[in-house]
Parts: C-alpha cells; structure tokens; sequence
C-alpha cells in the first residue's frame, strides 16, 4: 500500500506549477504560429500587391495575441478543471461554476495584459481589426463572450491536453531524493541484515546444551564456549561490513563444531582455501548462513552429511562454493532466512556484480561470485 | 489422571533426550511410548501404537510438524515444541493451542501436563489444524528461486517489475525487461506475495512500488506505465480497476 501522504505530494502538484508548465510547453509554439501566421499574411498581401506592403489593419501584436489567447485560455481552463476534478473534495456545483468562470477569468486576464502591451507600444486603437474571429476591445468589455468562445474552446483542447498527460501521477521522486533514499536505506537495510544468528540455531543450541550438560558436560561446555564466539562475532559485527576470508572461516568453523554435536557426529566438514586468499576481505556474515543452510537442507537424513567449501580466484573474482551431499533442491523451492539475507546483502553491497547460484545434481552447491574489489586488493598486499 | 502414551517427534536426538528425561518425572501420567526422528518415522508409529499424546517438533525436514498433523486421520492431542517461530507461535495463541518453547523450561511443561485432563475431555472437539498451515503460507515471500536447468538463481521479489502468466508458467520481468520463467501458477503466487503486488488482468501482476505513472484513457481504463527500460505498458482491465484505485487511493 503506498503511502498516503506520498501520493497526496504526488498527485496534488501545484497549480502555479502545472500553470506554469503549460506555460512553457505550448506558448512557443503559439508563438511561433502567430508569426507564421503573420508573416504568410505579409506574404500574400505582398504578392497581390505586387511590392512589399505592410497593411494598416495587420497589427503583429493583434495577430500574436489572437492566435495565442484563445488557446491558451482554453488549455489554463483544462488544467484549472482537472485540478478540481482530481483534487474531488469540490461539489459538483463548484465544478460547473469553475468550468464557466474559469474560462471568463483566463481570458480576462490576457486580454487585459495584452492591452497592456499594446498601450505600452501606443497601438491601441478603438478601430482594431483583429485577425482572429473576435473583437478584443477593453472599452466595450466583451470579455464574457470572448470567454464563452474560450469555453468552447477549451473542450477539445482540454481533451487533446488530457489525451497527452490527464491523470499524470508521477510516483517517482525527483532523482536526488530517490538516490538520498535508497542510500539510507541500503546502510539500515545492511545493518538488519548485517550478521544475524539464525534465532532458531541460537536456541535450539541452548535447548541441547541443556540436554548435554547431564550427559556430557564436556560436550556442553564446548558448545557453550563456540556459541558464545558465534554470538560475540555476531554482536561486534554491528559496525563492520566486511571481514577477511580468515575470520569468516574461523567463525564458520565454530558454527560447525556445535553442529557436529547436536548432530551427533552425522556430519563431516572441510575447508579448502586456495592459497593468498585468506586476507582477502568479504562480506561479514556470508558464509555462516550458507553453510547453515547445507546443514539444515543436506544433512537432514539419518546419512553421514558432508559439508565441503571451497574458495578460490578466477581473474578478479572470488568463488565461493558451499557443496553437501544432501538431497538435490526441490524444484519449488522456499529461500529460507539465511539464502535470502546473504543475496540481499551482496546486492546491496556489489549490486550486479555479485552472484548467488543454487545448483543440483551431482556436484550439488551454493555458488557465490564476488568481484575483487580495491579495498580487497590493498589489504592483501598489507 | 489418565495415563497418556506419548510420542516425541523430533529431529534432534539431543533435544528428544531432554524432553524424554523431563517427561520422566511425570511417569504416572505420561507414558512415552516412543521416539522418532522424522514425520514418516512419527507416521508408521502413531498407526501401530495409536499415542493419545504427541509433543511435536514444527520444524523439521521435508515433512514440518503441521504437514504431519494434515496427514493424520485421527489426532491425538498435541504439545507443540519450538525453538522459534513468530508466526507460529501467533497461530498458537490465537487458537489457544499449547506449546513449549525451546529450551523447555521445566514449570511450564508440568502446566501443560496439568492441562491434560481438561483438553482430553474436550478432545471429541477435533481441533482444526489446518489453520496452521496457512502460517507457513502468511510468510511472505521475499526471494523466488528461478530453475533454469540444474541452476537455480535467486530473484528479490522486490526486483519484479510485473508478472504475466502464459499458457503453463508466469514469467516474471525485472525493470531490464529480463524475463524469469517461474514454475507456478498465478494463484500460488499471489497470495505469497507482499502487498504491494496487484493483479490489474487476468493475467497481469504488477508491483506497485514499480508504477510510474498512470494515464486514463478517454474509455475510463487506465494505462499503467512501469518503471522498467521499455516503459512498458498495461491496460488495467474494468473488472480490477476497483481495487487499483483503492490500493493507490485515488
């Protein structure tokens, strides 16, 4: 559900804005019409008479201001309109009276500032012929009947208007907002997805440290200690994005030893590192919660579950491989806490350039490509 | 007290010993009749022992706790054990259906004992646990798993542009205009999915943080234009219009 203050800024953009616009959009070209109009005029009445003539009656400011009022009037009345008509708290009264007004009071308007202009330049003259179809007279005011026409006017126009942006609503923000955003949201999206302990691991391991520390308090204890590191990389990680291989196999390592005895040894586990890589830094948390997940989804079955993972360098590249021999992934799969956390967080921090693959079959496995990054390549030369 | 046959269903053997030594001390009550690692296991042994009591583990592999309650025909009563799970652990108290957490702590298991007599003698009232399984369907869906061969590839739900159903499949676009074939139905999806993904056609999903714009033809329908690289666009048909409008509240 989008929010509704947010869609209130969006819709209800201001009128002097939306007046503005219009302005800007259609009267060059009305402009340039007029002049066209103008000068066709000029054109003709030069040919016929066979010398150039500018006649007495062709005013280029009657002509201008002919050819753009009506329009214009008509495309401010359609804005003025879908303004009421979106904004629905009018009565459907004051719809009707604006829809009539509103014509009037735009023609009014510029015509008066028209006369303005023409008073400006000393062309005002009572005996004016326009161009157009209609009398701009401000001695006789014929202002409301200017403006009926402008009404007439305005309904095609304002249907041609509405065929190119009626019931416009931009959703987006402007860029700079949007990039403002998405920034704040990245970092406080990180930080929930930054390095969570699996809640259903914490305290199921509690529940069998209980059940050991009767049985076998040596097992108990151990697992205290490594859960206790597990949750202590997990709660100084709040500050850290990124970690080196190192740490992260370390960590991964611990998790595994609880697992081995809460599975009661049904479960085997290797690293195998290609050489110069451990200083490499990558995402804190990435390798625990796919790890757990081979666990949770591989050895699941009464079998002796393998875990194997595998780090390596192609070109400017990480591979991560997470292989187990469980079952293959189902064809309609549910991506659980650890899969989904670890994706989001690598698109958040390499955007495309990362990838997460789930693969089947015989060499089943949880694939990650990271690029190398610069911080990374610096810190192996340290 | 009626004595009770219980049967503990859990994938950890750790956490069945415990629970098992915890049981021990209300041994003139309970009697446990069994252990079992999985819902299969759990399923041969309620047909051949016919336990009046189940304390049931929710999560476990392939076949959770709920999926096993459905594939029983008679249901004794159960005690749910958990380690974690908000929406279960809502579902629960809702329809007021007991369950320990884990680790269990010992006063509140003999509660849940104590309780016993009373549930048994309202258990003529089969209990509907099949509204348990739609908690695991209210979690929404956050992630999509994409097949395309032995591959599968993850997509952020929040990445989808629109959804279009074909013939067998739904594709699935993201805002490049790459297309995703999803193995599923459009109803299977929809109701997985977060809210702000509406059908506006029969077989069209869109995903409202993705709208740019919407224009309204001069027939009333409304194009929605998406904020993909095509910009592509959707008619919205008259029969979902309704419901845009109220999602968009205009």
């Amino acid at each position: 559900m989008i929010n509704k203050k947010k869609l209130h800024e969006n819709i209800a953009r201001p009128l002097s804005l939306e007046l503005l616009n219009a302005t800007k959009r259609y009267l060059p070209w009305l402009l340039g019409i007029s002049l066209l109009i103008y000068l066709l005029t000029l054109i003709i009445v030069s040919l016929s008479e066979g010398s150039l003539v500018i006649p007495n009656d062709l005013n280029i400011y009657v002509v201008i201001s002919d050819i753009i009022i009506l329009p214009m009037s008509g495309i401010y009345t359609s804005i003025l309109l879908r303004h009421l008509l979106v904004n629905r708290k009018e009565k459907t009264l004051k719809i009707l009276l604006s829809y009539i007004v509103s014509p009037v009071f735009t023609v009014l308007i510029i015509s008066t500032a028209f006369q303005f202009l023409y008073a400006d330049f000393g062309y005002v003259d009572n005996d004016i012929i326009a161009l157009g179809s209609f009398k701009l007279d401000p001695l006789e005011s014929n202002v409301i009947s200017n403006g009926f026409i402008a009404l007439l006017c305005a309904i095609p126009i304002s249907i041609w208007v509405s065929r190119l942006d009626n019931m416009k609503y931009e959703l987006v923000k402007t860029e700079k907002e949007k990039e403002t955003l998405a920034r704040m949201r990245t970092e406080a999206e990180l930080g929930s997805l930054q390095s969570r302990v699996n809640p259903h691991f914490l305290f199921n391991s509690l529940n069998s440290i209980a059940s050991l520390v009767h049985t076998r308090p040596d097992d108990a204890e151990r697992m205290t200690v490594g859960l206790s590191d597990l949750l202590r990389y997990s709660l100084n990680s709040a500050s850290e994005t990124m970690s080196s291989i190192e740490d992260e196999i370390n960590i991964s390592r611990k998790y595994l030893e609880i697992e081995k005895i809460r599975f009661v040894n049904r479960l085997e586990y290797n690293f195998d590192i290609e050489d110069g890589l451990k200083r490499f830094m990558i995402p804190r948390f990435l390798l625990q919660p796919i790890i757990e997940n081979a666990v949770k989804h591989g050895v699941a079955d009464n079998t002796k579950g393998r875990i194997e993972i595998l780090i390596s360098r192609k070109e400017d590249n990480i591979l991560i491989a997470v292989k187990d021999n469980g079952t293959d992934f189902p064809d309609i799969i549910e991506i659980g806490f650890g899969l989904n956390s670890t994706n989001e967080k690598l698109r958040l921090i390499y955007g495309e350039e990362a990838d997460v693959e789930l693969i089947s079959g015989a060499n089943k496995q949880v694939s990650i490509i990271l690029p190398i990054t610069e911080k990374a390549r610096r810190n192996e030369n340290v | 007290m009626k004595m009770f046959k219980a049967l503990i269903i859990d994938d950890e053997k750790l956490a069945r010993d415990r629970l098992s030594k915890l049981l021990s001390k209300y041994n003139d009550s309970i009697d446990i009749c069994g252990q079992v690692q999985n819902s299969e296991e759990a399923i041969s042994h309620i047909n051949k022992y016919q336990p009046d009591l189940l304390f049931l583990d929710i999560e476990m592999p392939k076949v959770n706790g709920f999926q096993l309650l459905e594939l029983l025909e008679s249901k004794p009563l159960v005690i749910f054990t958990t380690a974690y799970d908000q929406y279960a652990l809502k579902a629960f108290n809702n329809l007021s259906i007991d369950y320990l957490l884990k680790p269990i702590d010992e006063e509140k298991l003999e509660r849940a004992i104590k309780k016993l007599d009373i549930l048994n003698q309202k258990r003529g009232i089969e209990r509907d646990y099949s509204v348990l399984l739609d908690v695991l369907t209210t979690k929404k869906l956050t992630t999509l798993g994409v097949k395309s061969g032995d591959k599968i590839r993850l997509l952020p739900v929040s990445d989808i542009v629109r959804i279009q159903s074909k013939d067998k499949y739904l594709s699935a676009y993201d805002n490049k205009c790459k297309e995703y074939v999803l193995d599923k139905t459009l109803k299977q999806l929809i109701s997985s999915l977060p809210d702000k993904f509406i059908r506006v056609h029969r077989s069209h999903i869109i995903n409202l943080d993705k709208l740019r714009e919407i224009r309204k033809t001069f027939g009333g329908k409304y194009v929605l234009v998406l904020n993909d690289n095509g910009l592509t666009e959707i008619t919205c048909s008259t029969s979902y219009v309704q419901q845009l409008r109220k999602n968009l509240m205009i």
